[in-house]
């Protein structure tokens, strides 16, 4: 009895520490849900760099995704301080969309294209550049 | 003959009226306290309020629990229009409200952020209650300051007439009770405490941790108590009694790491077979040490005198009550034990309290059987200390800190009130009330009107139907950065671009008796919230260069649903049957992009079955089963890449440019809108089973045994994503972190 005991007890503190875990959960009924192949316009703009773009879409997370997704076809223009800079070029060779316009310090970037029918656009300010006293 | 005639007032008045005393009839005679008891059948029937639960200390005894230790918030969570939170923690958010709008009376004492243990077990210990009386609807006017609900906690009672006593040893935590008269018949005290002893138990198991991981320069630490402490000393007068409350409740966690060097400690064996231990001197000797420490908790006292004024009834308290929580984490790191001058430290902390002062006063009395006036008045002090952030950084070349001076808030309140209750008989009911209230901060006032208006009518003898309307406001929120609620939140009051959170809740209902001793209520609610308040997207607590009222933003909310109830509170077999439906709602200019979106526990379906058997007067059986449509979750479904390598001037951070295969990588999280993800649904039945055994002395002994989770369903607490790369594919999952499987739990208790 005792013995039994004892197993019993060990059997469910066993149960409860190993069982506090993580598992698998199947998302996939949200797939769609939240709009799929959304166009990302993802850029780094530093001071004295020209401008360049990369546009591609969204991917479900625990879908198999072993390739950049690019969308090429786009028609970016660029406006630094609210004047039309011009349109972006697409480089085959990079995937990227390129430019030759270096803003500077404090200048405010947009860019904006239609996808879908939809107007895409985004728009920041160029930050200050960071001395790097020491290393 | 003497006739005794009751009217059911309130929870707490009886009017008694003596007529035609015979000759032998003893003058002047003092009767105990009489407890006036009502089944919810006829207290729901009969009364203009709606959403009132009175739970008795047995029915909290009955509900197995996590760990076998009885608790008051978790049996509230059991009632329909109550949603529990995240699993095992004390989460309480009435009616689509969240978990700082509820508040929490002692005796009248109020009392902040009443949990232990993170929120596994409430602050109040049942040994010392009588009954909890828990509004969620209809608030009575001498109520106030929190927008979802009441919960006015009744100590027991002190006992004049002899010792009784009450010890109980569970799982985590032991227990004790006593009280007696110090003076027989006149001035009686009682008083409790609790302590969990997982310190005690944990501390030789952590010994051998660590002797396990010195070899490695390492050493675990970690420590948790809580204790509770609550003492009441009451003092019969001639015509009333005074009575004063202490309360204490405080926890400390400290939880971290040290690493330290090992190597140089070498054993030698000596000439002779002796052995010792000692540096060789060549190595250096450094340490790093992690730690959190976590502290908070209630202290409070009150005063509170009864008595008679002609033939009415005056209650007045007094009160101070204090709550501080405290959040410190530090780093410290020495690289050479030789050389002070190699100390540093890391030093981060947020410090949030509270102190409150507080009297007011309640009169009362009942003209006739139609008409019972309440009225009263009241002033409150808060002093406030919002945010007290320490950020300080120091080794042997700098010393660097970032501090805020813990601003003080003080803000000053009063309150008037006048509720009328009219009872005309077994036809209907009305209870008129409106309270005044008018808060002073930061040089402004804040004056709110709140009426609050309940109608009861009978259909037949046994149906009636009922409406209510109330408005509420609340003057201080915890602003939660987490999922779930815990002390490091922290409580603000009105900061000075806000308005108080105020609340409009209109509910309707259909109440009545069914056969073999059932009753149901089925109560329809909406309830719109404003001025409720949400940190900033991309800001957290741990700001120092923004004040405590600059991080946050205000919005919206609305709710609305339907609770019904069966229950069957007398004979062999008792339970209920509960069942919540709910759509719960928020809007936000600045978050979302000012879309709504759903709160975090929009449970939309909520069931409870709760069932005791008591077999014979030795033994009982308990069970009860909860489902509850899953908890709302803020998940990125999508990604999007992220620059490669083939971006020119990508940060060298990351993995551009760094040589890393970013097709491995699992990209940039999309964030789509607010609580997009719903949990599964929530499920689980608990068992338990008392057995009662009365000994020679009187006194009695009980058993208890409960298992928490019975079928060890594991309930999903949240979801992460997951991006495992190992040689082939990268395999990109979403991943539920489960906590609480089967927990089976015992407890011992000895009364006298």
């Amino acid at each position: 009895m005792r013995n039994l005991f004892i197993k019993t007890f060990a059997g469910l503190l066993s149960t409860m520490m190993l069982s506090g875990c993580y598992q698998d959960i199947d998302l996939d009924k949200y797939k769609g849900q939240e709009g799929e192949h959304l166009l990302t316009i993802n850029s780094i703009i530093n001071p004295d760099s020209t401008i360049t773009v990369a546009a591609t879409k969204t991917y479900f997370f625990s879908d198999i995704h072993n390739e950049r997704d690019y969308v090429r076809d786009l028609d970016i223009r660029i406006k630094v301080n609210n004047r039309d800079c011009g349109r972006m070029m697409f480089d085959p060779e990079t995937k990227l969309y390129i430019s030759d316009i270096k803003p500077t310090e404090k200048d405010t970037v947009e860019l904006s294209t239609v996808y879908l029918d939809k107007i895409v656009n985004c728009k920041d300010e160029v930050p200050s550049k960071v001395r790097i006293e020491s290393v | 003959m003497i006739r005794c005639f009751a009217t059911y007032v309130s929870a707490m008045t009886i009017s008694c009226v003596f007529a035609q005393a015979p000759s032998d009839t003893l003058p002047n005679q003092t009767l105990d306290e009489v407890i006036v008891s009502a089944t919810g059948a006829n207290r729901n029937l009969k009364a203009a309020e709606m959403g009132r639960h009175i739970l008795g200390k047995e029915a909290i005894l009955r509900l197995p629990v996590l760990f076998g230790e009885p608790d008051v918030i978790k049996t509230l969570q059991t009632l329909p229009g109550v949603s529990q939170g995240v699993e095992g923690f004390t989460g309480l958010y009435v009616h689509g409200g969240d978990n700082d709008q509820n508040l929490f009376l002692y005796n009248g004492l109020p009392l902040y952020h009443v949990s232990h243990l993170g929120g596994i077990f409430s602050s109040f210990n049942v040994s010392t209650i009588r009954n909890v009386d828990f509004f969620k609807s209809s608030f009575p006017a001498r109520f106030g300051g929190r927008i979802s609900s009441i919960t006015n906690i009744n100590m027991t009672a002190p006992a004049f007439e002899r010792y009784t006593g009450k010890f109980t040893i569970g799982l985590l935590a032991a227990n004790g009770y006593i009280s007696g008269p110090i003076i027989r018949d006149r001035l009686a005290f009682s008083a409790a405490i609790r302590r969990s002893w997982i310190d005690i138990v944990g501390r030789p198991a952590l010994a051998v941790v660590n002797a396990i991981q010195k070899k490695n320069g390492k050493k675990t630490i970690a420590n948790y108590n809580f204790t509770d402490f609550n003492a009441r000393i009451d003092w019969k007068l001639g015509s009333g009694k005074i009575y004063a409350i202490g309360y204490y409740g405080h926890d400390y966690l400290k939880i971290g790491d040290r690493n330290f060097e090992s190597t140089n400690e070498i054993i030698k064996v000596n000439p002779g077979g002796s052995i010792s231990s000692g540096s060789d001197g060549n190595q250096t000797c450094f340490f790093d040490e992690n730690t959190n420490r976590l502290s908070w908790g209630n202290w409070g006292i009150s005063l509170n005198a009864d008595y008679r004024v002609g033939q009415g009834y005056l209650n007045t308290v007094a009160y101070y009550s204090s709550y501080s929580s405290h959040y410190r984490q530090m780093n410290e790191h020495q690289s050479d034990l030789d050389d002070d001058s190699t100390y540093g430290y890391t030093l981060n902390s947020t410090k949030n309290a509270i102190a409150d002062i507080g009297i007011n006063t309640q009169y009362m009395q009942q003209f006739g059987e139609t008409y019972l006036l309440k009225a009263g008045i009241g002033y409150v002090s808060h002093d406030y200390h919002p945010e007290g952030l320490v950020n300080e950084y120091a080794d042997a070349s700098e010393k660097w800190s970032d501090n805020n001076d813990n601003p003080s808030v003080k803000s000053n309140e009063i309150f008037a009130y006048l509720d009328n209750l009219f009872n005309f008989g077994e036809v209907a009911s009305l209870d008129v009330g409106l309270r005044f209230v008018d808060h002073f901060i930061q040089g402004k006032s804040f004056p709110r009107l709140e009426p609050r208006v309940s109608f009861r009518i009978n259909l037949t003898r046994d149906y009636s139907l009922k409406a209510s309307y109330a408005r509420i406001n609340q003057f201080v929120q915890q602003v939660s950065s987490n999922y779930i609620n815990l002390p490091t939140d922290l409580w603000q009051p009105v900061g000075k671009g806000d308005k108080p959170l105020g609340s409009d809740q209109f509910s309707l209902g259909l109440y009545g008796n069914l056969p073999i001793d059932m009753y149901f209520s089925v109560e329809g609610w909406y309830k719109g919230m404003r001025n409720l308040v949400e940190y900033r997207e991309g800001i957290s607590s741990l700001n120092p260069g923004l004040e405590w009222d600059e991080k946050t933003t205000t919005g919206k909310g609305w709710a609305y649903g339907v609770d019904l109830s069966v229950s069957k509170e007398i004979g062999r077999v008792t339970g209920s049957v509960s069942y919540g439906l709910m759509w719960n709602w928020r809007k936000f200019p600045e978050l979302n992009n000012g879309g709504k979106f759903p709160a975090k526990f929009d449970n939309r379906n909520k069931i409870n079955i709760n069932a005791t058997y008591r077999l014979n007067d030795h033994i009982e059986f308990n069970a009860g089963w909860t489902y509850m449509t899953g908890n709302r979750l803020t998940l990125s479904l999508y990604n999007y890449d992220e620059p490669g390598n083939n971006f020119p001037d990508a940060p060298s951070t990351g993995i551009a440019n760094s040589g890393f295969d970013w097709e491995q990588a699992s990209g940039l999280d999309y964030y789509h809108s607010r609580n997009n993800v719903r949990l599964p649904a929530y499920h689980r039945l608990d068992i338990g089973m008392s057995i009662f055994k009365k000994l020679k002395n009187g006194a009695r002994t009980i058993w208890n045994f409960s298992i928490y989770n019975a079928y060890c369903r594991m309930n999903t607490m949240t979801i992460k994503k997951d991006n495992f790369v190992g040689g082939g594919d990268p395999n990109r999952s979403f991943q539920k972190f489960s906590l609480i499987p089967v927990v089976p739990s015992v407890s011992w208790t000895y009364e006298f």
